[in-house]
């Protein structure tokens, strides 16, 4: 795909993209994490998050892995679905991350300019 | 909690079958995850957490089945090889519909003909008004039986059936569109545009084109899509028509249509399918004919009175408009599907020969809605250069028909698969070439060299009205049974060879 073009990302992608950015994680750790991320002001579903997460792994963004379940108790040696990032998906983050940073010194010059 | 995952788990059952089938497992796990906390920090917290999801659902399904639409949009792209599925043969790879699908593709008929009749017959009984709660609660019933069908389109892998609902779709997104610009831009006034006689032409192409579109796919979908249109373009003869008798004639009408989509679909036979189709537009024009002529003003001044000699009169144009728009597609896919087994001229030769019949089907339709409404004034003898414009072109459509026509033959005589033969050749092209002049007929009994289209005709060739007369009346007729004929022959002989 084509990563230039994916940017700009819409808020609950990125958020997806960057709490997956730290490690492997599933679904409902990356839910909490991107509320953590966001200071509480994005709160996704069950819905969004998994409409989000299949529309990143047809992009081959993120990709699915089975994890030992890890909760401390004898789980039995189930297997859990988890979401890591894929070399695309780290590469569009860090397009968008740059996007947003030129945008913030455009922003920031701008003000300075106006307050000179 | 019990409660709401049980609500939760009914819910994910609205997603398309394969996003279930991959995420719902753990949806449910996190669901479950999110609940278990919630109840740790409350007793109501759980059921905040129910809303929550409640809340996010219209989002979350828009979403996903935008995406898988728009991923399953790619296949439909794929050219198909000539002769295959869009022919629908009885070895088809379609299998045939169940009595349950045949019934959900005459659904929306037998809703239409409860929705319209039976309030209609309730005002007749002096049973409340023609919008009592009785109407409107069947209205919101049938509104809500179009959303459902458009979810279980999506739900069920874009079955058959569905075909039968498309236009109650469209009709149902221009309405919301439609409402929604009256009440946020009055200034737009869309309902006047959307009365004009350009937007209504131009309605009246996309439907055309769309028809077209939906019968290369598979052609029983292409019948099944023309049925509400069929049905709908008689509704014109019964503005005038007392409430009992309309009310009985929506419910039979309706009810017929629906029993013809649930034999189409039963069948599985796009031949069968057509010629059906045909009886259909028949069996139920002939009531509203009845209906128009005897109670609803359709009588003509320079008729005596109603009698059936009228009725078949003003039944016939109009039966080969409508049965010209389950007919015409099947042309067309046929002129496709002989010029693309000819190579890249055959190619090249029906799609001029389609272009042509698109701008005569285009010149015919803005005539006949602008000489029914305001800007009719254009077709009248003040404008000569509007009224030769607009006959060039008409002729010029049928030029470039006849044009492409003549280079797909040649196409086809070229290459090594044979074809039904000089007479079926001959059919095709006039069944085709009739399409646009079926939709001139419309006009009648304004009388059809009164018309624009054909203004020039006594000039060069005379006819006694009595002629014209009856080249109205039974023409149509004659038209249907011979393209039905034409067409099931080249289907049969493109699926042979």
């Amino acid at each position: 795909m084509n990563i230039q073009r994916s940017a700009p990302l819409q808020e609950p992608t990125f958020f997806i993209l960057l709490s997956l950015a730290s490690g492997i994680k599933h679904g409902y750790a990356i839910m909490k994490d991107v509320a953590a991320l966001s200071e509480g002001k994005v709160r996704m579903g069950t819905g969004t998050l998994y409409g989000a997460l299949s529309r990143l792994l047809e992009q081959a963004l993120i990709e699915r892995i089975d994890l030992p379940e890890d909760n401390g108790n004898d789980s039995g040696g189930r297997l859990r679905k988890a979401y890591r990032l894929t070399s695309a998906g780290r590469s569009l983050l860090q397009v968008e991350t740059d996007r947003m940073r030129s945008l913030v010194t455009t922003a920031s010059l701008r003000l300075e300019e106006g307050n000179i | 909690m019990k409660f709401a995952f049980i609500i939760y788990r009914l819910l994910l059952r609205l997603y398309p079958p394969a996003f279930q089938a991959r995420f719902s497992g753990e949806m449910e796990e996190v669901f479950a995850a999110a609940l278990e906390e919630a109840r740790l920090r409350g007793r109501l917290n759980p059921t905040a957490t129910l809303l929550k999801e409640l809340a996010d659902l219209p989002a979350g399904l828009a979403h996903t089945y935008a995406f898988s639409m728009n991923s399953a949009l790619q296949p439909q792209m794929t050219p198909q090889p000539a002769g295959g599925d869009s022919l629908g043969s009885p070895g088809s790879p379609t299998p045939r519909s169940s009595w349950l699908e045949a019934f959900l593709g005459g659904l929306p008929q037998f809703l239409l003909g409860l929705v319209s009749g039976l309030p209609l017959l309730l005002a007749a009984a002096g049973i409340g008004g023609e919008n009592s709660a009785f109407g409107v609660a069947l209205g919101i019933l049938a509104a809500l039986a179009v959303m459902g069908s458009i979810i279980a389109y999506f739900h069920l892998g874009r079955p058959r059936w569905a075909a039968a609902w498309y236009l109650y779709w469209f009709v149902l997104v221009m309405s919301l569109i439609i409402g929604f610009f009256n009440r946020a831009f009055p200034q737009l006034e869309l309902d006047t545009v959307a009365n004009g006689p350009i937007f209504l032409a131009l309605c009246c192409l996309t439907l055309a084109f769309v028809l077209y579109h939906i019968t290369i796919r598979d052609r029983l979908r292409g019948l099944l899509a023309a049925v509400p249109v069929v049905v709908g373009l008689w509704i014109i003869n019964l503005e005038f028509v007392p409430d009992g008798p309309e009310g009985i004639n929506w419910l039979v009408t309706s009810l017929l249509a629906g029993l013809i989509c649930m034999a189409v679909l039963r069948l599985n036979r796009p031949d069968h399918g057509l010629i059906l189709v045909a009886c259909m537009a028949a069996l139920v024009g002939l009531p509203y004919s009845y209906l128009g002529i005897y109670m609803g003003g359709t009588l003509h001044f320079s008729e005596p009175g109603p009698n059936l000699r009228a009725v078949l009169s003003s039944f016939a144009p109009q039966f080969g408009v409508t049965a010209a728009l389950a007919i015409g597609p099947q042309l067309a896919v046929t002129l496709r599907e002989t010029g693309r087994r000819s190579g890249a001229g055959g190619k090249l030769a029906y799609r001029a020969a389609l272009l042509g019949l698109l701008l005569s089907m285009a010149v015919a339709v803005l005539v006949l809605i602008s000489s029914t409404s305001d800007q009719g004034r254009y077709l009248d003898a003040r404008y000569p250069f509007y009224r030769a414009a607009i006959q060039i072109t008409f002729l010029l459509g049928l030029l470039l028909f006849a044009l492409g026509y003549f280079l797909l033959l040649s196409a086809v005589h070229r290459s090594p698969r044979p074809l039904p033969g000089a007479w079926a050749e001959v059919l095709l092209f006039v069944s085709a070439l009739c399409v646009p002049f079926m939709l001139s007929f419309y006009l009648y009994p304004i009388g059809l060299t009164q018309t624009l289209l054909f203004a020039w005709v006594p000039e060069v060739i005379y006819f006694p009205e009595s002629t014209w007369d009856l080249i109205c009346r039974y023409l149509p007729i004659l038209w249907v049974v011979v393209s039905v004929s034409t067409a099931n022959l080249w289907m049969k002989k493109l699926r042979s060879t």
